[in-house]
């Protein structure tokens, strides 16, 4: 079955067009980037997006942090609430279901074509965003301003220097937890497709779940509950660039994921097993 | 009732008893009762102030609400007290330590190794080098002659206050030494960072504290400060507090503590950036008293030419008063003092002063007065005082300094 | 084959199946008629453990449903209501995946077992063109094809003559009953009382919910105990068989009488010209509209 929700993922043309917008953003802020040589003010604009100007080979991170925070969760809202509701709409969830495919392990399949979808758009934005990274803002080997030599290795937040090779195991980390972060979402747009049949409503659901979070995460006042909530440790995965290596929040944001989906493919389960399939 | 309607309700029941289960798990971790410590506050007081030297690594939060506005050129400093600050710390020894304030993409680390202090700023792509021994300060004395001192910029008690500054362990410590003589009181012991912390609360005799209650726990072995809260009078929930959340008493390696590898492209010789620098050179000195608080005694430095100074005599700041009610002055350099007056007038109320000028910010925990003296354009003499007291007291103060000449 | 025991389903306030109590036997081409929206719908996807009953047992191959239904439903195959596709893909993918998302079928022989499907339903020509570019006739073949593909012993199929055209029903009826005789069960729902007429070997009737009447067709169409005449010489037959001529419309007569041959040969001795003579049989429309009240999608002032 597994094979089967991968096979359907990539075949599936909507998915390519949604990792190639994905990707396509970094690219349009790296042609400004490369043109302009404006970074933006200390502590303000994306992460990473003033470093990238000096090594281009940080640019992954930097597109990353481009991407995570809207981008890719109502990518993932969006293809996670059409999974089963879009299958009921399309009429072949019946099919599926007197082929027969059991009810939770069709969920389970369809979780982890959420997560091969994540880890397929995630790779696609690091290798895109390197290879524009170092094409059009250079790997920083030029002197710049004349002054000081830059060296071809990444500065991580510490000013540390990271090695071409710990660069790529860092980026292989980020793409891990990021990864894992989206699980979140991806369960509970899950949960709420087994509950509607309209796909639009779970995305819409799911993504009101986000944005609820992350405003509650910025609000002084929800102090007691921010630790549960399922933006709280999103940003992480920028600890990978510390040095050395912060993994508190790494470990608790992917903790705190792995809840979130026990708790919501729990309730998906519960709902959908001996859910009457009208559609 | 039909079986699928009982199926269903009884993997709901499942999936909740399963969410309340996981949800119980933090109440039932802090519901676990706390060892009661056997040692008394005053033990403890003394304890913390000998932790100086214990070696640690761990991971710190401090909660700011002051609601300071931001100063010119202060921000840096207002913030660190009015908002969230995240604290990653390694701590050899006095000479050996780094601590990183932690933000969302970016890192402003401070190392402290045999050379001096190095400040690494990421967002900034900037790394400030501040040699601790060795350094030549020339001064003018109050007798217009110039000299030349040995001095420690990077530990200077006049430089500004620096992120590093709130970890539990020296916060505490700072704050446990200058209420010396303050009364105290044993408080309920506190699991923090996983160890067992005995505490003590810290009340303040002086009428005109804002200080309602000082509180810190630490590590009843080795003394070391793990949580301390500061509430103002009359208020219920600290208003500055900061504790370690993850902490081992051991040595950190050293490669953690080894200064940033960009500080390589940095000539030794070629530092600026002292944050002292802000600070002008007060020749006139400061009076003895204000508000009839006394000027502590300053340490004395002795000259190459053998001759001794006290450290009012060059410092650009004096601290006036005893415990919690200690209160600082600072000289503020004249091509600031019209902008960091204009600042604080834009928040601030007037004091009634009988010639100058001067301005009160009260916050319920901190109060600042900045005064100007008689004088044309930007020759005022301005002075900045701040210190845990009330705007009774502060005001007072400020009618005095605005009367000050250069 | 199929059993069931006081089925019932319940949508809220309104009773959708009410006490059921099917009977399909091996070998059967069961037909279930009912105007829309009288639970036959419903009825079929309770079978298939789509819809879960609200009270009542279900037996298929002698196994209770929905409990054993994962060993059902690998004998059964089927099709519900429209049938369903990933429009993007083309239909030999599409068959493919149903076919792997689930028991029983081997990789090995899949693309064997696809292209026979595609011959029975008369799509082997079919190329790589996605689904959504098929006509409804083409994915009505479709969707039997993947109820065909691994050779079930029962196939449930709800209007499987939806949108084809005279000529492509008149196939897929051949075809049904080909399977027929090879000795797969054929359960079809429809309310389509020509195709079931055609076709079936028994039926049952449901009206709101209700199994109103079940029985083998020829039972229910059994004679009348009435012949058909038709002559030109109506008035001197009409004599002839004085008072037992129930009626007369023109050149036609309907006779009390047990036996057509017999009634022929009075006729053909009172030198009366027979152009036709039949026993009369009651019409499975008459059966239908007998045993159901109004329609269901009739909306009356009360």
């Amino acid at each position: 079955m597994i094979t089967v929700e991968l096979a359907k993922l990539f075949k599936r043309p909507r998915m390519y067009v949604i990792v190639a917008l994905l990707c396509l953003l970094p690219f349009i802020v790296a042609i400004f980037l490369a043109t302009t040589r404006i970074p933006p003010p200390p502590g303000q604009g994306g992460a990473f997006l003033s470093a990238v100007l000096s090594n281009g080979a940080l640019y992954p991170a930097a597109a990353l942090a481009l991407v995570l925070p809207v981008f890719l969760p109502v990518a993932v809202a969006v293809l996670a609430g059409d999974s089963i509701a879009g299958e009921a709409t399309g009429g072949t969830l019946r099919y599926l279901l007197i082929r027969p495919v059991g009810r939770t392990r069709l969920l389970v399949a369809k979780l982890i074509a959420q997560v091969a979808f994540v880890l397929f758009a995630i790779a696609a934005v690091v290798v895109t965003s390197y290879l524009t990274g170092v094409l059009m803002l250079g790997t920083g080997e030029s002197t710049t301003g004349g002054v000081v030599l830059l060296p071809p290795d990444v500065t991580s937040l510490s000013g540390d220097l990271i090695s071409p090779g710990e660069l790529a195991l860092r980026l292989l980390g980020t793409i891990g937890y990021i990864t894992i972060s989206m699980l979140g979402v991806a369960a509970i747009a899950l949960f709420l497709s087994t509950l509607t049949d309209s796909a639009l409503g779970a995305a819409m659901g799911a993504l009101a779940t986000l944005v609820t979070s992350q405003v509650l995460v910025t609000l002084d006042a929800a102090e007691s509950v921010k630790p549960y909530l399922p933006t709280r440790y999103w940003l992480a995965w920028i600890d990978f660039f510390r040095d050395p290596i912060l993994w508190r929040d790494i470990e608790r944001g992917a903790g705190l994921q792995f809840v979130y989906v026990a708790v919501l493919l729990g309730a998906a389960w519960a709902n959908f097993k001996t859910k009457d399939i009208g559609s | 009732m039909s079986v699928a309607r009982r199926e269903t309700g009884r993997r709901w029941f499942l999936v909740a008893a399963g969410v309340s289960a996981l949800a119980a798990v933090p109440a039932v971790l802090a519901a676990r009762p706390q060892p009661a410590s056997a040692l008394g506050p005053a033990d403890l007081v003394e304890r913390v102030r000998r932790s100086g030297r214990v070696p640690f690594e761990g991971y710190a939060e401090s909660v700011g609400v002051l609601g300071l506005p931001e100063l010119p050129r202060l921000g840096a400093v207002t913030s660190l007290l009015s908002s969230n600050t995240r604290l990653r710390a390694w701590f050899g020894g006095p000479e050996r330590w780094r601590v990183d304030v932690l933000e969302a993409g970016t890192e402003r680390g401070t190392y402290r190794d045999a050379d001096g202090v190095w400040s690494w700023d990421f967002a900034r792509d900037e790394i400030t080098y501040v040699p601790v021994s060795g350094e030549e300060h020339v001064a003018l004395t109050p007798d217009g002659r110039e000299i030349t001192i040995m001095a420690t910029p990077g530990e200077s008690p006049g430089r500004l206050p620096r992120g590093a500054d709130l970890l539990p362990s020296d916060l505490g410590r700072r704050l446990l030494g200058l209420a010396a003589g303050e009364p105290l009181a044993a408080l309920h012991g506190r699991r923090v960072a996983g160890i067992d912390a005995a505490g003590v609360r810290i009340t303040s005799a002086d009428e005109h504290s804002t200080v309602g209650h000082l509180d810190v726990w630490a590590d009843p072995d080795t003394g070391l400060p793990l949580q301390v809260e500061l509430t103002a009078r009359n208020a219920e929930r600290p208003i500055l507090a900061t504790r370690f959340l993850d902490l081992a008493l051991r040595t950190p390696a050293g490669s953690a503590l080894a200064r940033p590898e960009r500080a390589a492209d940095v000539a030794l010789e070629g530092a600026g950036g002292n944050p002292a620098d802000f600070f002008d050179w007060d020749p006139e000195g400061m009076p003895g008293t204000i508000a009839g608080k006394f000027a502590k005694e300053q340490p004395t430095v002795t000259d190459p030419s053998g001759q001794r100074w006290t450290r009012s005599d060059f410092s650009p700041f004096r601290v006036y008063g005893t415990g919690l009610t200690q209160f600082v002055v600072v000289a503020i350099p004249d091509r600031f003092g019209n902008d960091v007056y204009r600042a604080a007038a834009d928040w601030g109320q007037p004091v009634q002063v009988s010639s100058g000028r001067a301005v009160i910010l009260a916050t319920p925990l901190v109060s600042v007065v900045v005064a100007q003296g008689e004088g044309r354009g930007r020759g005022r003499p301005t002075y900045l005082a701040t210190g845990m007291v009330d705007g009774v007291f502060m005001d007072a103060v400020g009618k005095e300094l605005a009367v000050l000449r250069r | 084959m199929i059993t069931t025991h006081g089925l019932t389903r319940r949508f809220g306030r309104t009773l959708a199946v009410d006490g059921v109590d099917l009977d399909v036997r091996a070998g059967d081409r069961y037909g279930l008629l009912g105007p829309n929206g009288s639970g036959k719908t419903t009825l079929v996807r309770m079978l298939l453990s789509l819809v879960y009953a609200t009270a009542g047992t279900i037996e298929i191959m002698g196994k209770p449903v929905p409990r054993k239904a994962h060993e059902v439903l690998p004998l059964i195959g089927a099709m519900v209501e429209s049938p369903g596709a990933y429009g993007h893909l083309s239909g030999r993918t599409n068959l493919s995946i149903f076919d792997a998302a689930g028991p029983g079928g081997g990789r090995r022989t899949r693309k064997a077992r696809i292209d026979e499907a595609l011959e029975r339903v008369g799509l082997s020509g079919i190329d790589g063109r996605p689904v959504k570019t098929y006509s409804l006739g083409m994915r009505q073949r479709l969707g039997l094809a993947g109820a065909l593909l691994r050779s079930p012993t029962l196939l449930i199929l709800d209007e499987p003559t939806n949108g084809l055209d005279p000529r492509g029903i008149r196939e897929i009826r051949d075809l049904m009953t080909e399977l027929n005789a090879a000795g797969t069960t054929v359960f079809l729902s429809s309310h389509l009382l020509g195709e079931v007429e055609l076709f079936c070997t028994r039926v049952g009737v449901m009206d709101r919910g209700r199994l109103v009447i079940q029985d083998d067709l020829d039972t229910l169409r059994a004679p009348t105990g009435r012949i058909l005449v038709d002559t030109p010489d109506a008035e001197r037959a009409h004599a002839l068989l004085d008072g037992r001529v129930e009626s007369r419309v023109g050149d036609r007569l309907v006779v009390r009488h047990a036996d057509a041959a017999a009634l022929n040969a009075t006729l053909v001795g009172g030198d009366i010209r027979v152009a036709g003579i039949a026993p009369q049989q009651r019409t499975l429309e008459e059966v239908v509209l007998e045993a159901t009240t109004s329609s269901a999608d009739r909306v009356d002032a009360t």
